[in-house]
């Protein structure tokens, strides 16, 4: 497939998968898992300074990522937009991955919260990747609205439940059209190569990968899975039928006896 | 005489230093036992504002002000 790059805020990338950084067992097998995956952009929180941890987190890491620096734990607009400009300072970009959670048992995005802070945001001259449900009016507004990327999840962050609403997802991709990646809730590679076959433009991950039992080869599994949906998706895939369609002609057999 | 230190609110917990002058980037680098220049990757908030790091040198700390000093961390 000649040239399908992934253009985010002008720039170029041939990896549609993003990788959180969280959970690891240690930092070889993060390392190595984020290296296998061939992905360009990782996701990082911002944290009050450890003065007791041995190492700084930026130079743990093995080589250089595009750093998409989140407001995980925010409840609030006042939260989401501090942390979002301490983001910026720090790491010297204009990406955000907004998080606004309505509570710590499901993390599920508050979608009223969350419209009203990327709304500021985006006045603010951030680019926006918005963690939300999967409601397509919801997503729809939050394209209108500017943001760089609308990203619903699949099920609740970490819960590796996949897809749960397919007819959501095919709505969403229908009448949004900028890019849309799928965030949290993927359980496994079939559920991102299912999700990039439906046409969304990539697939954002952390657990499925480090809470495996082997994050590397499951961090490979899961970089196949989505070059093979998109793959598939750019190939055409056929129409279902409800009926046969016969792949070997009638036409010359042998005559019914 | 007594020796008398002032007290700040540096990433939710009391931080005592003494200091003649409260300015921001003092302030900062007396809590992290070195030069600024070392920790390039900081960002910094007083009183729930982001204060930007070519100001830390002008903004004069008040006591009791709660200051946030973050950084870039695990996270997905």
């Amino acid at each position: 497939m000649k040239s399908d790059y992934l253009v985010i805020d002008g720039k170029k990338f041939n990896s549609r998968l993003i990788m959180g950084t969280s959970l690891y067992p240690n930092l070889d097998v993060m390392n190595k898992s984020l290296k296998i995956s061939e992905t360009q952009i990782i996701t990082v929180a911002i944290r009050r300074l450890n003065l007791s941890s041995k190492g700084f987190f930026l130079d743990q890491l093995n080589k250089d990522y595009y750093f998409l620096p989140n407001t995980a734990g925010c409840f609030t607009q006042k939260e989401a937009i501090l942390t979002a400009e301490l983001a910026r300072e720090t790491l010297q970009t204009n990406w955000i991955k907004l998080e606004l959670i309505s509570d710590k048992e499901m993390l599920l995005p508050d979608p009223i919260e969350l419209f009203d802070t990327c709304k500021s945001l985006v006045k603010k001259n951030f680019r926006v990747f918005v963690y939300c449900s999967d409601d397509p009016i919801l997503c729809k507004r939050l394209e209108d609205l500017g943001c760089e990327i609308v990203m619903p999840l699949v099920s609740p962050i970490g819960s590796g439940l996949g897809v749960r609403n397919e007819h959501n997802l095919e709505i969403i991709r229908r009448i949004c059209s900028g890019k849309i990646f799928v965030d949290a809730g993927i359980g496994k590679p079939s559920d991102a190569s299912r999700i990039m076959e439906m046409g969304f433009d990539g697939v954002l991950l952390n657990s499925s990968v480090a809470r495996s039992l082997d994050p590397v080869n499951m961090a490979n599994a899961m970089k196949l899975a989505v070059i093979s949906g998109r793959l598939g998706y750019k190939s055409g895939i056929i129409e279902r039928r409800n009926m046969a369609s016969e792949s070997t002609s009638f036409k010359g057999k042998i005559s019914n006896f | 005489m007594k020796n008398l230190k002032n007290k700040y609110f540096i990433n939710g917990k009391n931080f005592s230093c003494e200091l003649k002058e409260p300015y921001l980037e003092d302030l900062i680098e007396i809590f992290l036992n070195k030069s600024i220049l070392k920790e390039p990757k900081i960002a910094v908030a007083v009183n729930n504002q982001m204060i930007e790091r070519c100001k830390w040198k002008k903004k004069k700390i008040n006591f009791q002000d709660k200051i946030e000093i973050v950084a870039p961390f695990f996270g997905g």
